[in-house]
């Protein structure tokens, strides 16, 4: 297999807010994507998942946010060389994004059928008629039911599930090649999120769209994830397939969040003691000197205080940022002993 | 042109609040010390000078003189007294009255069919028009006056206190409250006033600064406070034919009511920032 | 929709009510006599006993409030207790200057007013946004009779490029007309512009941080887009609906401006009733005041529905 490059390529973004950018939400993160591919950005509030997404779209607010990188290229586009105008032409139609809360994300004073349209023509030339068409297509296709009625319904007039579907339409009537999910199930309850997920994946299986999904929950990324990267306090912690991040979590973070994760065995009893993560997320001005992560690893040792290790391989394409799991061959099977 | 709320919140506060805030309370007190010292030092202003009258500003008379050779400094600064007194008596009569209509319109539903009704009722009626045909039939005298102000404003001070309320009762420490078996008037006095207190004091401010002006309105059309008695809007009138010869007589209690009258709004914009519940409610949700 | 239409249209008849009724008893509110309010200081018990009987005034207090009624429905005002004429006729003939100075006061104002609003909450930080914040508060703190001696002095007495005062009628012309009636209106602009201004700031600076106009961006509209398309729909209630508040203070404010600019409309109208006692024609203008104000305020209520498809339900 040739080389190629990859569909997304990310090098060391960085993002800062405040004077100067001095508050620096996301720091050094960097990772690929393929087409047709789901990244599963994890990792708790706070961590800079949802920046991150916000920076490759490039929809911070001019001058609040300072966002610089050594590579931010998808599909061949340089995105930091592009202006707002050309950004402006890319969103929707290269890249979309879909955010968590349906309710507030569409508005009020429009019909869907209009912003349907709008999220088409903004990007394509085509008349009022064939325009509706593609809308009613992309309808069916999100399995939106009396799709030809609900054109001309506010979305006041439907459930948060529907309006999920309908962002989820919004974003790829114009086929994007890269959809960015931030977080798009956590307002809904579980049934619905179930539908949804079903609906990206065969989303992704029909249309070829890469998705970067932005989630704090492991079992959506079990469910629909081929690759995963783990951000803690603004930086990747660890990176890999999802097969890697499951049976080989390398990072004292990773190893962590699954520790919290309940698993229903059947014919137990109980679901076993969840073992949280003490202590809590760093703030951006106060980070420890080395590992960010050090003062609440069960697995810390004295020099993981000293300084931030660097990316190490555990296997092919999968880094972490952790030495002890690595170099530390007891501790590394006694963990994969508990989680099993 | 994506804001977060955050940012947009910060950015309306900054716009520099405290200068004018500051300024405002200067201007504030400054007048207050007038309105209280200012007769006891200068008189009342009523001395008749005909040999003076309409004399430009000068070193003997800083604000000129009007058509009777009065000193328009001096009754400016004793105007400041009455004019004063009306806006505060006024916001006080229109707290007590619509503030507490208001707060049980808030909570009690029967009490809100009925208030409002009425509310919406006298404030189809335009307020000065109302002060003015109230002051005709209860006579003239400063007590009529603050009556005459306070009637139109009532309504408009218990709609706002009552949608206060409305958004407070949706705080879930109300319901907590109701839940623990709290008695009625008790989760009113506890719980419901000490938080719309604040948006009280938002709206005395507005009353105060309205009722300063509704008071200068009534005076400039003669129908006001009664000649003898000064007052700005009665200064400001004795000027009104003679604006071409000595516009002094209008000029400068105009500027000294705006002033006023800035200062306070200007005050009442940062309580407002700092009170509304209806913001704390939206950012809660 | 129909439904709301209809409940709102109902709403009306006891608001008009409560005005009708207030109006009523305004006369018999005071400490002392009705008719010997109306007959003045220095009548005779003779003269105050006919008044009392032409303005029925010594029957009992339901009876009169029934006759009032009953006379307004049908449009029937009483009569100048002063000139004798129907006050309904005088009315008429001091309408059209206060009309058109209202009129165009609320076109001059909206149309400075949103577009600066809009402006100043797009740029929220900004000096223009600072420039339009201390506008408004000024606007509305100054009295309406400081800014009309103002722009008198510096626009008619030095420039003398308007009148100082009057007003022609539309009859001798619009242009005409249009030039008396430009510095009252510009007068009263500074205060209904303020007020509007400051809510279609605040409403649209909120507007700007919700979730849809995010959205909206990120589907690749650009600025001007986003502003027309999206945001200017949702400002639409909060906005009208200030309109409507402040319309009072428009009409309270037409009073002050026409004794400033010695206009001869309805504000006139009621304070020389109130000088010469008039009481019919103190009613009877605070009446028709109230009904064109019920049916401003009406009128906001329904645009609603042209804003809001929640309402629409």
């Amino acid at each position: 297999m040739t080389a190629q490059q990859p569909f997304l390529s990310v090098r060391n973004l960085s993002v800062g807010f405040g004077p100067q950018g001095a508050i620096r939400a996301v720091r050094d993160v960097s990772f690929d994507l393929e087409a047709g591919k789901t990244l599963c950005l994890v990792g708790e509030s706070g961590s800079g998942k949802s920046v991150t997404a916000t920076s490759i779209m490039g929809l911070h607010k001019p001058g609040s946010a300072v966002v610089t990188a050594d590579r931010l290229r998808l599909d061949g586009v340089d995105l930091l060389s592009c202006d707002e105008a050309r950004l402006s032409g890319l969103r929707g139609s290269l890249m979309a994004m879909i955010f968590q809360d349906p309710m507030s994300s569409l508005n009020p004073a429009l019909t869907i059928g209009f912003q349907l349209r709008e999220a088409l023509q903004l990007h394509e030339k085509v008349s009022r008629k064939a325009a509706d068409a593609r809308v009613l297509e992309i309808l069916q296709w999100v399995r939106i039911p009396d799709a030809a009625r609900r054109m001309n319904a506010y979305p006041h007039q439907l459930s948060g599930g529907m309006r999920q579907r309908i962002m989820i339409a919004m974003a790829l009537i114009c086929r994007p090649r890269l959809l960015i999910a931030d977080e798009p199930t956590t307002a809904l309850d579980v049934t619905v999120q179930a539908q949804i997920l079903w609906l990206l994946s065969e989303l992704q299986r029909e249309f070829g769209t890469a998705i970067i999904f932005i989630t704090h929950d492991l079992g959506v990324v079990a469910e629909i994830a081929d690759d995963v990267a783990v951000m803690y306090a603004g930086t990747l912690v660890e990176r890999g397939s999802v097969h890697d991040i499951f049976e080989r979590p390398s990072h004292g973070y990773t190893a962590g969040l699954l520790r919290a994760t309940a698993e229903f065995v059947p014919g137990e009893e109980s679901l076993g003691r969840l073992e949280e993560i003490p202590g809590n997320v760093p703030s951006f001005s106060m980070l420890p000197k080395g590992c960010s992560f050090v003062d609440r690893c069960r697995f810390a040792a004295p020099s993981c205080h000293e300084r931030t290790p660097d990316w190490r391989a555990v296997a092919t394409g999968h880094d972490t940022r952790c030495d002890q799991l690595i170099d530390d061959a007891r501790a590394a099977s006694a963990l994969r002993e508990t989680l099993i | 042109m994506t804001m977060s709320p955050s940012k947009t919140f910060a950015a309306m506060r900054s716009a520099r609040p405290g200068l004018a805030v500051s300024l405002s309370l200067l201007a504030l007190t400054v007048v207050i010390l007038m309105a209280i010292f200012g007769p006891l030092v200068l008189g009342s202003g009523n001395g008749l000078n005909p040999l003076m009258r309409l004399k430009p500003p000068s070193a003997l008379a800083w604000f000129g003189t009007d058509n009777l050779g009065r000193d328009v400094f001096v009754r400016t600064i004793s105007g400041a007294r009455n004019s004063v007194m009306v806006g505060l008596s006024t916001a006080v009569v229109v707290l007590l009255i619509g503030g507490t209509l208001g707060v049980l319109a808030g909570y009690f539903k029967w009490v809100d069919r009925i208030v409002m009704r009425f509310a919406d009722g006298l404030m189809a009626i335009p307020g000065i028009l109302l002060a003015i045909a109230l002051v005709s039939v209860l006579g003239g005298g400063l007590i009529t006056i603050i009556i005459a102000i306070s009637v139109p404003e009532i309504p408009r001070t218990a709609r706002l206190m009552r949608s206060v309320v409305l958004s407070i009762r949706e705080l879930p420490f109300i319901t907590a409250a109701v839940s623990v078996g709290s008695s009625t008037p008790k989760i009113l006095l506890r719980h419901v006033v000490p938080n719309a207190i604040g948006m009280l004091s938002v709206q005395a401010t507005y009353v105060c600064a309205a009722a300063i002006l509704s008071e200068a309105a009534l005076s400039f059309l003669g129908v006001g406070t009664p000649p003898d008695v000064p007052s700005w809007g009665n200064v400001i009138a004795s000027g009104k034919e003679y604006f071409r010869l000595a516009p002094w007589i209008i000029a400068f209690p105009g500027v000294i009511l705006s002033i006023m009258v800035l200062s306070i709004n200007i005050i009442g914009d940062r309580l407002r920032d700092r009170f509304d519940p209806r913001l704390a409610a939206r950012k809660a949700s | 929709m129909s439904n709301f239409v209809v409940r709102r249209l109902l709403s009306v008849i006891p608001i008009a009510l409560i005005v009708l009724v207030t109006v009523f008893l305004l006369l018999h509110i005071g400490p002392g006599d009705p008719a010997a309010l109306i007959a003045g200081e220095n009548a005779t018990p003779a003269q105050i006993d006919q008044i009392r009987e032409r303005l029925f005034l010594d029957r009992p207090l339901l009876e009169q409030l029934f006759l009032y009624l009953s006379h307004v429905v049908q449009l029937d005002l009483g009569q100048s207790v002063y000139s004798g004429l129907p006050v309904l006729s005088l009315i008429a003939q001091r309408i059209e200057p206060t009309a058109v100075l209202a009129v165009s006061t609320l076109i001059l104002s909206v149309l400075i007013a949103v577009p600066m609003g809009v402006w100043a909450a797009w740029r929220a930080g900004s000096t223009i946004d600072t420039a339009l914040i201390v506008a408004s508060v000024l606007g509305f703190s100054v009295p309406v009779f400081v800014i009309g001696y103002v722009l008198v002095d510096i626009f008619a007495l030095r420039a003398g490029w308007l009148p100082v005062q009057g007003y022609k009628p539309l009859s001798s012309g619009l242009w005409n007309c249009l030039r008396s009636i430009i510095l009252p209106s510009v007068t009263l602009s500074f205060l209904f512009s303020a007020l509007v201004a400051r809510i279609t700031r605040a409403t649209m600076i909120e507007v700007l941080a919700e979730d849809y106009i995010r959205t909206a961006r990120a589907k690749g509209a650009g600025n001007r887009r986003i502003l027309v398309v999206h945001a200017l729909k949702n400002i639409g209630v909060p906005v009208v609906t200030v309109v409507g508040t402040s319309f009072a203070a428009l009409l309270g404010g037409v009073v002050i401006t026409e004794s400033v600019f010695n206009i001869p409309g309805m504000g006139r109208l009621t304070v020389d009733a109130i000088l010469t006692r008039d009481y019919p024609v103190v009613q009877g203008v605070l009446i028709v005041f109230s009904f064109v104000l019920i049916t401003v305020n009406l009128l906001v209520d329904l645009s609603y529905a042209l804003f809001d498809p929640r309402v629409r339900q």
